[in-house]
């Protein structure tokens, strides 16, 4: 129980020095990440809105200058046209030659294919070309077309589409030529070319090694090229993408978050669908490349609190240490103090309050040790001077006894019970004497060649009336039975066996004394069939002033110390003594000793 | 009852029955780690079941018109979606696909969408579109590239062969002269033999084709060069319809609706990734196909721009371009009804879903 208790102690010690210790960092290490993570990451939106801003604003001014030029273009040739149109419906000659004349000036506005590389000019009723710089267009009728539908209104700017003419992803521009009085009277449209838009695209300063800006259209096909492939145009129109970005964005939304992109890369990343164009703008930028600091501070951060753990853990042990050890020395020493041995030091050497408590403990036991002296010397002074008189008494009674010749029959009863009395008396101050004897270690043996099977009969013979009265059968060794010992000793050690076992047994029980030899011990064998000894009173039956929870049932008198003088004395003399015993059924009393007890002179 | 003094005993926490709680608490950590690890990382629970046997009758021989197919087959696709498809090339011309369909001895069927439209209309089939492979009609006029005829004008006073059989080339070769306002009398109508070979030996100037096939000069015994040849396509004058699509009885529609969606899901997958990978497709197209590769590798490259248009979605169909078939229809007198309730001839229930999830995943 008081080891539990110690243990449970130091853990609980060192447990809350670990929680005061290492939550709070844990608490601080989490809400700072936090805190940094979330300002890196308004930092990093603020950086991709800033690039999806300046990348949506330079297509817009791309494609509103490609609008523009077009534009342009239809000026310089209106007038042309107008003459043109005139000529083709009055059916003259002059048409062959004025379309000559617009595709002269289409072709040198062309200049390079810089940024057209295609003018051709729709029929305003069928949508059929009537003039292109490239010949083979000619006669092709674009009647379902986008472009040609919404440019015979105003400026049509179709998004990039797979043209099935060109083979190739496109982006055509149209606008109407009208004549003088408004009426649009043919659909000029410039074929752009890809190379200016891509090139927004494919710049990505200032997004690291993983970011990138992409373009989708509203059916998931992308319109840039991935840093995946470097920007080449073949990506374009070609590669469907899904992400949840993506779809939101498509939905003509905007946003910006933590996700997944097309390619399941978890990314951080902004979007936002671009209605003048038709398609979806985003930005993004790999989520570990984006927060590679803060990975890094956390992984330091973990570390240091790894190692305040472990700090904590080492001063928690040492602390409960510091506490439990000594409060160990004073359980250990308070129950050597309580067997008595108030000689006992605790040894705790500190100043503290612990310090201060084992002295106070130190200081206590030998307050007890004067006490405990006092009253031995008490006893060993009061016996002495009881003992005096009693025997005077004893001696006295038995003269009487024998020498009254006027004593009534009462009178000489009541000198019987006089000598009883003062006999009983005599033993108890005997017994008091032995224990401050045998507790000062004043006991002296001198051996001497004792034949134990006498001793044993004429203590037995001491109880004849009592045994017959309570019809005892008593079993006795009939050898003789010789060993070398104190008379005192064996005295001392049969009158308490051989008294216990006469009185503890009960009537019509037995009592058998054998008596055995070792090598170099002898052993006294008493049992009875008595009322026994408890379970719970087992442990203590040797202990002074201790009797048998039991023993009042059957015996009034006695004080408890036959037994504890005995094993003293047992002790002292080298041998040992124990028993066995079940309650209600019996005990036997074993006392081992040496077959020659040595000389011992001890007199204080 | 001497007492013993345990002088080195060291205490130390966590030790005897504490060492027995956090040894148990380790335990369950690393026990609960494991749990976690397997389920998310470990090998996925595959569920057995038997794929479900689907039979597609394509509408022509194998080639890499039908590469999308082939693809999700190829690639798991159909597996994925509990499908196992097999196709059926086009070989006798004495049953209409349609009827094969009627009959329920294949599940899906790809089709000409003009043909459906007339079919539907006249017989009252029990077929429905579900989406539509080719949104362009290929069908063309090949020209030797000395004669310079690139362009309807210039077939006026020349003869052009009609190769049989192939009845839409017919069809729309009249809707884009209508277009164009060129009358049929000043052209000269003949037939010619699927070589093609009286266009190479001058017996006629023009000859009807499909722009996914790379002409052939069986004297030579050689594919032409693109620069040998030009091409009219019908359908940049004009005469721009549907071509192939996929249709399927509404029996299956009604009573196998997740058949349907799987095996369009897969197929459109099978498109994309054909998009996406043309050298691959090719590959692919070659295990089935019997055609040289050259011509394959021609018609793929055609292909993707007709299934492909990037003005949306692949598979995904229009209103008005089924309105537009009835209305060339009309023109050439095949179907006679004008108020024709187009939306009969198709659904979009699982183009819808399909790409909602898309959008979703």
């Amino acid at each position: 129980m008081a080891k539990n208790k110690k243990q449970k102690l130091s853990t609980r010690l060192v447990v809350y020095f670990l929680l005061i210790a290492v939550l709070p960092m844990v608490v601080i290490g989490y809400v700072s990440q936090q805190a940094s993570q979330k300002a890196m990451q308004s930092h990093l939106f603020d950086h991709l809105l800033s690039v999806l801003d300046l990348k949506e604003q330079e297509i817009n001014e791309r494609v509103d200058d490609f609008a523009y030029s077009l534009g342009f273009v239809e000026k310089l040739i209106r007038d042309d046209v107008n003459k043109a149109y005139k000529a083709y419906k009055n059916g003259g000659k002059e048409y062959k030659e004025q379309c000559g004349v617009i595709e002269n000036k289409l072709e040198q506005l062309l200049n390079n294919k810089e940024i057209f590389f295609e003018f051709f000019i729709m029929d305003v009723q069928t949508g059929e070309i009537c003039l292109s710089t490239d010949q083979k267009q000619i006669g092709k009728i674009k009647e379902a077309n986008f472009y040609f539908q919404e440019g015979k209104r105003d400026v049509f700017i179709q998004n990039i589409y797979y043209s099935l003419t060109l083979g190739e992803p496109a982006m055509t521009i149209s606008i109407p030529i009208k004549d003088k009085l408004g009426n649009t009277i043919a659909v000029l449209a410039g074929r752009l070319t890809l190379d200016k838009l891509k090139n927004i695209m494919s710049q990505r300063a200032g997004l690291g090694e993983t970011g990138e800006t992409y373009l989708v259209n509203k059916f998931n096909f992308l319109l840039s090229g991935l840093i995946e492939n470097d920007g080449k145009e073949d990506e374009i129109l070609k590669k469907t993408v899904y992400s949840e970005a993506i779809n939101n964005c498509l939905k003509h939304g905007e946003g910006a978050g933590l996700h997944e992109n097309y390619n399941d890369n978890l990314v951080i990343g902004v979007y936002r669908w671009m209605p003048e164009r038709d398609m979806c703008i985003l930005a993004e930028i790999d989520q570990e490349e984006a927060f590679v600091h803060i990975r890094k501070l956390v992984n330091t951060m973990w570390v240091i609190i790894l190692l305040a753990i472990l700090a904590a853990f080492l001063v928690g042990v040492l602390l409960s240490r510091s506490i439990v050890r000594p409060l160990k020395k004073l359980t250990e020493g308070a129950e050597i103090i309580g067997k008595g041995d108030f000689k006992y030091k605790i040894r705790v050497k500190r100043k503290d309050e612990l310090g201060q408590l084992a002295d106070t403990f130190n200081k206590m036991a030998k307050d007890l040790g004067k006490i405990d002296e006092i009253k031995s010397n008490f006893i060993s002074v009061v016996s002495h001077q009881v003992r005096t008189p009693l025997t005077s008494i004893h001696w006295i009674t038995e003269r009487l006894l024998k020498t009254c010749a006027g004593c009534t029959q009462h009178d000489r009863k009541y000198l019987k019970d006089i000598g009883v009395s003062v006999q009983q008396l005599s033993v108890l101050v005997d017994e008091l004497l032995n224990v401050t004897k045998v507790e000062e270690g004043e006991i002296s043996f001198f051996p001497q060649k004792i034949n134990v099977t006498h001793m044993v009969q004429s203590y037995f013979d001491e109880y004849e009336s009592l045994l017959a009265g309570k019809k005892i059968n008593v079993s006795l060794p009939k050898e003789s039975f010789d060993v070398v010992s104190d008379e005192m000793l064996l005295k001392n050690i049969l009158r308490t066996l051989v008294s216990n076992a006469v009185e503890y047994t009960l009537e019509n029980g037995s009592i058998k004394v054998s008596l055995s030899k070792k090598e170099d011990t002898f052993v006294i064998k008493i049992k009875d069939t008595g009322v026994g000894i408890r379970e719970k009173d087992k442990a203590a039956i040797f202990d002074k002033f201790t009797r048998g929870s039991n023993a009042a049932v059957v015996k009034t008198g006695g004080i408890g110390l036959g037994l504890y003088i005995i094993k003293r004395l047992t002790e002292l003399a080298g041998g040992k003594i124990w028993f066995e015993s079940k309650e209600n059924e019996g005990t036997t009393f074993f006392v081992e000793l040496p077959l020659k007890l040595k000389e011992v002179e001890r007199i204080k | 009852m001497k007492f013993k003094i345990k002088q080195f005993e060291i205490v130390l926490p966590g030790m005897d029955k504490n060492k027995k709680t956090i040894g148990i608490i380790l335990l369950m950590a690393v026990i609960l780690f494991a749990v976690f690890y397997w389920f998310k990382y470990g090998p996925e629970k595959k569920v057995e079941r038997p794929l479900e046997k689907i039979t597609v009758q394509l509408k022509w021989q194998h080639q890499a018109q039908f590469a999308g197919n082939y693809i999700a087959k190829e690639k798991g696709f159909y597996e994925r979606e509990g499908l196992d498809v097999d196709f059926l090339p086009y070989e006798t011309f004495e049953r209409r696909i349609e009827d094969i369909v009627v009959n329920k001895e294949v599940d899906f069927a790809l089709t000409s969408a003009n043909r459906f439209v007339a079919l539907k209309v006249e017989e009252e089939l029990p077929l429905k579109a579900i989406a539509v492979i080719y949104k362009v009609n290929p069908d063309n006029l090949y020209t030797l590239r000395g004669s310079d005829i690139t362009r309807p004008e210039d077939l006026i006073g020349k003869t052009i062969g009609f190769i049989d059989p192939n009845p839409d080339a017919n069809l729309l070769y009249y809707a884009m002269l209508e277009k164009t306002s060129i009358s049929n009398a000043q052209i000269n109508e003949a037939t010619a033999s699927p070589s093609g070979i009286e266009l190479i030996k001058g017996d006629v100037d023009v000859i009807s084709g499909y722009s996914t096939n790379l002409p052939f000069d069986p004297v030579s015994e050689r594919f032409l060069d693109k620069t040998e040849f030009n091409e009219i396509l019908f359908a940049d004058y004009g005469a721009k319809m549907y071509s192939d699509v996929l249709v399927v009885h509404e029996d299956t529609i009604n009573n196998r609706p997740d058949v349907v969606e799987k095996f369009l899901r897969a197929t459109l997958d099978g498109w994309r990734y054909v998009i996406e990978h043309n050298d691959e497709a090719l590959d692919v197209t070659m295990k089935y196909s019997e055609k040289p590769v050259e011509h394959q590798r021609y018609m793929l490259e055609k292909s993707i721009r007709l299934v492909h248009t990037g003005d949306s979605p692949i598979g995904w169909m229009e209103k008005k371009e089924w309105e537009n078939i009835c209305r060339i229809l009309l023109e050439q007198n095949i179907l006679k009804d004008k108020k024709e309730d187009v939306e009969t001839f198709y659904t979009m229930q699982f183009l819808n879903k399909i790409y909602t999830e898309y959008g979703e995943e």
